[in-house]
């Protein structure tokens, strides 16, 4: 924290030991009032969190009587004759304040920080530390305090709403699963993901699992787990600040992978103090399953009436008459256990024969999709030391988190340390060492729910009780279920019928009680010398690593006695072991010179360079393990298996900046870089990229009017050139060698992802400019940034017909090109010095076009869905995002085409029609932070408008019947028709429901093909069933879905304890909090999916699910403190 | 000041040390050190050999075969539950792209390898080509013979153009060729492939790298001849409804020509691709997740049965009941319903397929073609061209082969658990089989022609399903009834072809669009005239 300067302290214990002070404020506190007579006293605290300031200088306005204050942030002044006067309230960083006294003895104040405020410093590119002001593009600074707000255990995911045009996605499955940052919109296609460049303390740190593809970008046959990424592991309690780059110009000097953006993280330092400080944080929240679908609870399983009495033997209720005593008399009825759809009896409670041989009763349980999650908890215990002198400073910090996700059998403990030290070791040179240790262990990785709600054979009912599959998963003796038709396995416990749901069954015995252990060990460690040569020549040398040791092991068990093995057996052990290493050097050598006293001159030259290391090795019994339940390789039935797979990368660049300044009020910035690459053909492996850009303060120029403080205005040009994944490009062979009866024999098989020897890097160039201002004394400020990119070149796997041989080949893409606006509003609309509020909003709009597609190509096909239901694609100058589907036919006046069969037509083929876009039009936050006096109150909302989501689990789950919105036609309250079924089969349709025999006819208004009105009755089960049904349902209606929303993100209500009563507990800065992250939307459109379903770090997958997880709420508290 | 010096050291040699070293390490690094830019067009072809779809694979049999083709020909059983005849498009999309495209283990990408291949051979020197032709003409035949089942299930399909990627980098999308065009091409291409083996004589280390790479047919030159032509018979037969003249020309010009055009005529000439020697997973996951395990009624209770046929002791297993052992081999009813057929599954009523023929056999070979088919094939045409006591002579002799080949399958394998073989089949029980009125060769020449083309159906069974579907097809025969699936809207009787993929669908869409109007399940292949 900077020193105060220039005020009048009359505290002459500033030197005392914290144990002393403690012991002595109230003392002194009352000593001082005794003394001086009349005197106004309060407390100043800060306006974002309420802790209070120590330092700030008090002034008697015109006089020179002040005072400052004491580390509760409490003072005391004398105001002798100036009772009507005003007090100024003042410190760095912060907006000062004039308050009236009015006769008052207690004035508590709330100081707000300045973000505008002259002199504030900030971390750009390379770890350069710039002012604000002098910037020509830019940058978001959020602080430390603003991402614990909420007990976040990560800090992107407490990113939402806070910076404009940077977009959050939080996978759901809690703290493992990875957080997703887009900045600026889509600004790559590649498969890998959209990922910005995460740099902690001027190190780039790895993000990615160790999938090459980035993370759950494949869909789920590909990693059925929800995986985390890299960000997951920076533990927000450590973040002093965290400043995000977003365009080209911000980022230009990072060079490649920075075209995402850059999140520059600066931890925290140890603080000037006497002694060691202590602070501690706890925070304990519980997580539940939030937003369930709104699922109907009227009928049951059962199909069409045909399909039930026909195929099933079911009677025209729908039930199955069931013989359960086994005297060849069937006395009982039970439903149709293996239909998915829900279209059978309604459900009053009627005795049945259930699956697990007890009768039960048929009502619907409307909780049992909650029920099959469990309450999670999270629980996080952070603990700081630190300490500061002339030479040197260090924190240390430990962090626990205790994790219980809601995915039943999954956990998570993990352990963070952090040192962040600075030694000063003469007055010219200095080094930071900053190290970051991160263990953690996941038990059981939440998996997907995609066969469960992507998957006919996975689909439970509202009848189903959730105790009986949490029962039957497995049996008495810890083998798998046993399935009806081999009951041989055990008689006692084989389910007795054949049910639908036996994908659950399946998730809950490789998720309950199996186990798949992730155990890591991460450190991250940089250090960073500073030489002052001489006094205008500055060098930085930085070494910094990020290491990553992984242990993943997988124990699944026997399914079943050995005694039923065939040639092989059942369950598995497998170890996976990984080693990721990430060197990161640079050198610096900085030249500054002010030519004039008005101009200044700055001259950078370095390099930078980045290597990549990383080994997986895999090692797994084959064939299941001969002992039961024993897991070692040594267990194998089979050969043991093994792989490893390495990937080795270097990336380095010379690179030089130019600065120049005039009279502080105009600076412009130059850089270029020369990069080379490992990833791309030894031909054009290498690049070169230049950026310009310029901070005009208009308000420091000219004399404006009073009302506006602040005005400044940036341009930024600059250019950023990527290679791609390594090996990529390559056009190599897989070996392997095959055990056969000709012994060994070695086969070369051809890549089905095809390299490319002449692949390009790709370009992308961006413009952009900005407005920053400022009103009526800061207390409105605005951010208006303008931007247009174009990427030439953009590297992508383009997807392939198998025919070409091959699925898909690395390919340059002609040009993409974006445009976008970012508004950023802070204000303080009230203010009395006791009441206040504050408050941000955010907005950002970004939208990608596809300007031109690779040469020879008409259109590109990003996603293909069931079997080509749903296409994303794009064609020359389109949008990117679009979503086409199979739609009706209409004839020439717009009605439907309707069938012999009483259905609509859908275009087949290459008929398609575009019926939705998934790039949001706008998103952004509101956050709020009213305080009074010790209390406060903060809630962010966060937004996204426009945006389809593809969700095919919607679909069938529509055509199933599950929802309450297909309960339409069903009966005659829900509209269905009233007909009757003649002699020859055929439906007739009745005058009334009192004359008709079924009630659960429609037509469906159309044509057909004599283009006279449609009349052909069908039965609501078989709309249903037919008309939303994988690959030739009608996906436009149910499988492609508005999704935009207004989420209340978080809320957290702060109180600081008095300090009277927190030193009697002999802390300070006591503060308590409530917290609810995810609590409840004010809007959406869908209403049987999360929002934020969509799982995957690309900017494809975001618009899409595939049966991930429900989503979240945590409520709990949190308490921090210092000693 | 010292410092000076130590830093101005420092970093000079820092900086020297970071650009050198990365010099040198991005080309060192450009390349995965897992993989090999080296070609090879002797491994290229064991690949092409190491195919999922001829091996008795879970994923062929489970996604393909007793969900497709086994189904259409009703040899294996289904429950009555909807959707049963339904094609499943993201299951086809897999057998179309292991044919063209490569794509782990035991996918052979037929296509790109064969292109590979064709690359290779291009850049060899005249002298070299030589060495390499043996590799080039067996690859050609195991493409041609792929190729037809391709087009045997979905009719018109990229053939010229395909796979250009693996040539020349192009990613063109290829045209869809004309299916007639193609059989005409694969004919006419297994002559020429015959024609080589006819005549080969190898450099003594070409045939050492042959036999050693060829882990179909051990490098047996001979094998390789009679594996083309008994192809080229097949083709030629299924064309020959629609072409007869060709069929017939060619045909017997084989026929009347043994020593030019030796076939597979014997139980020791059956071209079988032996399971690798360290796999040891068995089909019953694959048959039994779908219940495909048990008796189909019409063939045991229809055929078998009135047949005495030897072969129900080696296909099926009697089964364990609740109420003990099962008296005799029970077919499930066709047209019970799904839940009657449910009930009894579990408590274990049905015929269930033989544990050592088939659930636990780790030995099941994958089969190509088989002396049984062939003569077959010659029994057709000798009934239908030439003279029908010759036609009688290769019936039976189909009938005897097809026996026991099924008794083989049962012997290879029955060392599991110490299972014992089914007793040996006696040549009485053959000849006693062969004179039972459904299986004697009496009647008219279309009744005859009918039993063969039932023998033939028996042969191939659900595990050669792709050649059963093709012949039934193209013969009507036998006579099959489906239950209907009225509540499937589209799907309720088995189709005449298979659905493109969509894979092929969507990113070849302008040359899909030329073929669009005859993608429909009811669209008949050329051959399919009858």
């Amino acid at each position: 924290m900077p020193e105060k300067s220039g005020s009048i302290s009359n505290n002459p214990k500033q030197n005392q030991t914290m144990r002393e002070r403690l012991l002595t404020t109230v003392v002194f506190a009352f000593a001082s009032l005794a003394a001086l007579g009349q005197t106004v006293s309060g407390r100043v605290t800060s306006a974002s969190d309420n802790s209070p300031i120590p330092g700030v200088s008090v002034l008697i306005k015109g006089t020179t009587i002040g005072s400052t204050t004491d580390t509760n942030g409490s003072y005391a002044i004398a105001v002798g004759g100036n009772e009507n006067g005003t007090l100024v309230f003042s410190f760095i960083g912060f907006a000062s304040q004039e308050v009236a006294i009015g006769g008052r003895t207690n004035i508590d104040i709330n100081l707000a920080e300045d973000v505008t405020q002259l002199g504030e410093v900030v971390v750009t590119a390379l770890g350069i530390s710039r002012e604000k002001k002098a910037l020509g593009y830019a940058t978001t600074v959020v602080t430390g305090d603003q991402l614990l707000a909420t007990a976040n255990t990560n800090f992107a995911s407490a990113l939402y709403g806070k910076a404009p045009g940077v977009r959050i996605a939080t996978a759901p499955g809690g703290a493992t699963s990875a957080v997703n940052v887009q900045i600026r919109g889509i600004n790559s296609i590649k498969a890998t993901g959209n990922s910005p460049l995460f740099v902690v303390d001027g190190v780039i740190i790895r993000n990615m699992e160790q999938a090459a593809t980035g993370t759950n970008n494949n869909g789920y046959w590909d990693d059925q787990k929800i995986r985390g990424n890299g960000v997951l592991d920076i533990n927000p309690s450590d973040i002093e600040t965290l400043n995000i780059l977003k365009g080209a110009g911000a980022a230009a000097l990072y060079g490649s992978e920075a075209s995402n953006g850059v999140i520059v993280i600066t931890t925290k330092r140890g603080t000037r103090r006497n002694g060691v400080g202590i602070d501690f944080t706890y925070a304990l929240t519980g997580e539940s399953v939030a937003f369930t679908p709104r699922y109907q609870n009227t009928y049951g399983p059962g199909y069409d009436r045909e399909t039930n009495t026909v195929a099933f033997g079911a009677n025209e209720d729908g039930f199955i008459p069931t013989d359960v005593d086994g005297d060849g008399t069937a006395e009982s009825i039970r439903p149709i256990f293996r239909a998915w759809g829900q279209f059978g009896p309604r459900m009053e409670g009627q005795q049945v024969a259930w699956f697990d041989g007890t009768m039960r009763s048929y009502s619907a349980q409307p909780d049992n999709y909650k029920d099959f999650y469990q309450t999670g908890s999270n629980q996080n215990i952070n603990i700081a030391l630190s300490s500061a002198t002339d030479k040197a400073a260090f924190r240390l910090s430990y962090t626990r988190l205790d994790y219980k996700g809601i995915a039943r059998g999954s956990d998570l403990g993990r352990n963070t340390f952090n040192l962040n030290s600075t030694l000063k070791l003469n007055d010219k040179v200095s080094a930071d060492v900053v190290l970051n240790y991160i263990n953690s262990n996941i038990h059981n990785r939440p998996e997907q729910i995609n066969r469960l709600t992507a998957n006919y054979g996975g689909f439970f009912s509202r009848a189903d009780y959730m105790d009986v599959y949490l029962n039957k998963y497995q049996t008495s003796t810890g083998y798998k279920w046993v399935p009806y038709n081999l009951p041989e396995r055990n008689p006692e416990e084989a389910l007795k019928y054949n049910i639908r749901a036996t994908d659950l069954l399946d998730y809950m015995w490789r998720n309950m009680r199996d186990d798949d252990d992730e155990f890591q060990d991460r450190l991250i460690s940089s250090v960073t010398l500073n030489y002052q040569i001489i006094k205008d020549l500055k060098f930085r040398g930085r070494v910094g690593n990020d290491f990553t040791s992984v242990r993943n092991e997988i124990k699944r068990h026997n399914e079943y006695p050995t005694s039923f093995n065939g040639s092989q057996s059942t369950g598995g052990y497998q170890l996976n072991t990984g080693r990721y290493s990430l060197l990161y050097t640079d050198a610096l050598l900085t030249y500054s010179k002010s030519i004039t006293q008005d101009f200044k001159l700055a001259l950078m030259a370095g390099v930078q360079g980045r290597t990549q290391d990383y080994l997986d090795q895999r090692s797994s019994t084959n064939g299941g393990l001969v002992q039961e339940n024993w897991f070692s390789l040594e267990n194998s039935y089979g050969l043991k298996s093994t792989s490893s797979n390495r990937i080795k990368s270097t990336m380095y660049a010379y690179l030089g900046t130019l600065n120049l300044s005039f009279k502080e009020y105009l600076y412009l910035e130059a850089t270029a870089r020369q990069e080379y690459t490992s990833t791309l053909p030894p031909d054009n492996n290498s690049y070169f990229y230049p950026s310009v850009n310029a901070g005009f303060i208009f308000s420091d120029a000219f004399q404006l009017p009073k009302v506006i403080s602040y005005g400044k205005l940036r341009v930024s040009q600059a250019r950023i050139a990527n290679g791609t994944q390594p090996y990529a490009a390559n056009i190599v062979y897989t070996q392997k060698t095959l055990q056969t009866t000709n012994g060994p024999v070695t086969q070369l098989s051809a890549s089905t992802a095809y390299g490319n020897s002449s692949i390009l890097p790709e370009m992308k160039t961006e413009t952009e400019i900005g407005l920053e201002t400022s009103f009526l004394e800061n207390r409105l400020g605005l951010d208006l940034t303008l931007y247009s990119n174009k990427i030439n070149d953009q590297i992508i796997d383009q997807s392939l017909a198998p025919s070409v041989g091959a699925s898909s080949v690395l390919a340059n893409l002609g040009e993409l090109k974006s445009k976008g606006i970012e508004i950023g509003i802070t204000a303080t609309p009230y203010n009395n010095g006791q009441l206040r509020w504050d408050t941000r909003f955010n907005f950002a709009k970004s939208q990608t076009r596809v300007e031109k597609l690779a040469p020879g190509s008409d259109e590109m096909t990003f996603y293909n869905l069931d079997a080509g239901a749903v296409l994303i694609k794009a064609k020359e100058g389109d949008l990117l995002g679009n979503v086409y589907t199979h739609t009706p036919l209409k004839d020439a006046n717009g009605n439907f085409l309707v069938n012999d069969d009483g259905y609509y037509v859908l275009s087949t083929g290459s008929e398609y029609e575009k019926v939705g876009n998934i790039q949001p039009r706008a998103v952004g936050g509101w956050s709020n932070t009213i305080s009074y006096k010790g209390l406060s109150l903060f809630f962010l909302i966060d937004y996204k408008y426009g945006g389809s989501l593809v969700s095919a689990p919607h679909l069938y789950a529509y055509g199933a019947g599950m929802y309450e919105s297909t309960m339409q036609y069903r009966d005659e309250a829900n509209g269905g028709l009233p007909y009757n079924i003649d002699v020859n089969g055929d439906k007739v349709l009745a005058n009334s429901h009192a004359e008709a025999e079924y009630h659960d006819g429609l037509i469906l208004p159309g044509v057909n093909s004599a283009g006279e009105a449609n009349t052909v009755i069908l039965d609501a089960a078989n709309y249903y069933i037919n008309s939303y049904y994988w690959a030739s349902g009608w996906y436009q209606k149910e499988g492609v879905l508005k999704n935009d929303y207004i989420k209340m993100r978080e809320v957290a209500l702060t109180y600081v304890i008095p300090s009277k009563i927190s030193e009697k507990l002999k802390l300070q800065g006591l503060r308590v909090s409530l917290i609810g992250r995810n609590l409840f939307y004010l809007y959406r459109t869908l209403d049987n999916l999360d929002p934020e379903v969509a799982i995957g770090s690309n900017w494809l997958r975001q618009g899409v699910d595939e049966g991930s997880l429900a989503a979240t709420r945590s409520i709990g508290f949190s308490i921090s403190g210092n000693f | 000041m010292n410092f000076k010096k130590i830093f101005a050291g420092f970093s000079v040699w820092a900086i020297a040390a970071i650009l050198i070293s990365c010099q040198d390490r991005l080309e060192e690094e450009y390349l995965n050190p897992e993989k090999t830019p080296t070609a090879s067009i002797d491994r290229f072809f064991t690949k092409m050999l190491d195919n999922r779809r001829v091996r008795a694979d879970y994923w062929n049999i489970r996604t393909f075969l007793v969900m497709h083709p086994a189904v259409y020909t009703n040899v294996i059983s289904y429950t009555n539950s909807p959707r049963r005849y339904q094609q499943q498009l993201s299951y086809l999309n897999d057998f179309w792209k292991d044919y063209y495209t490569p794509n782990g283990d035991g996918v052979a990408g037929i296509v790109a390898h064969m292109r590979e291949i064709e690359k290779q051979y291009n850049g060899l020197t005249a002298e070299a080509k030589v060495n390499a032709d043996v590799f080039l003409q067996a690859a050609r035949i195991v493409y041609f013979d792929q190729t037809s089942q391709v087009v045997d299930l979905w009719g018109d399909a990229p053939f010229s153009e395909a796979g250009m990627l693996n040539v020349s980098g192009n990613t063109t999308p290829a045209k869809f060729d004309d299916a007639e065009e193609i059989y005409t091409a694969l004919i006419d291409g297994l002559e020429e492939c015959a024609t080589y083996f006819r005549t080969a004589s190898l450099d003594p280390l070409v045939a050492s790298s042959f036999s050693k790479q060829d882990i179909l047919l051990k490098g047996n030159l001979d094998k390789w001849e009679r594996y083309s032509n008994s192809i080229r018979l097949r083709l030629l037969m299924r064309i020959s409804f629609q072409n007869e003249t060709k069929a017939q020309t060619e045909i017997m010009a084989m026929l009347n020509d043994p020593a030019t055009y030796p076939l597979v005529e014997a139980a020791n000439q059956n071209v079988l691709l032996d399971p690798l020697t360290d796999y040891t997973d068995f089909m019953r996951n694959a048959v039994t997740e779908l219940t495909s395990h048990l008796a189909p009624e019409f063939l045991l209770d229809d055929v078998l049965k009135p047949a005495v046929d030897p072969r129900i002791r080696v296909l099926y297993d009697k089964g364990v009941s609740v109420d003990g052992p099962n008296a005799d081999y029970f077919a499930m009813p066709a047209d019970a319903t799904a839940t009657e057929q449910e009930e009894n599954i579990a408590d274990g009523r049905y015929a269930i397929l033989d544990s050592s023929t088939f659930m636990f056999n780790t030995k099941f070979p994958g089969i190509v073609i088989t002396s049984a088919e062939v003569h077959f094939l010659k029994a057709e045409a000798f009934e239908r061209w030439g003279s029908s006591a010759t036609a009688q002579t290769s019936y039976e002799k189909g009938v005897t082969d097809a026996i026991n080949f099924a008794f083989y399958l049962n012997q290879v394998g029955s060392s599991f658990r110490g299972v014992d073989a089914e007793d040996a089949v006696l040549p009485a029980e053959i000849a006693a089989t062969l004179a039972t009125p459904g299986v004697i060769y009496t009647g008219t020449s279309n009744e005859k022609l009918q039993k063969i083309w039932l023998q033939k159906w028996i042969h191939f069974g659900f595990m050669q399903s792709i050649q059963g579907w093709s012949e039934y097809r193209r013969t009507n025969y036998p006579a099959l009834t489906f239950v209907p699936d009225n509540g499937t809207v589209g799907s309720e009787l088995p189709p005449t072809r298979l659905l493109y993929p969509d894979s092929e669908k969507v990113y070849n869409a302008t040359n899909y669009a030329e073929v669009q109007g005859s993608d429909k399940p009811t669209t008949k292949i050329f051959w399919d005239i009858n």
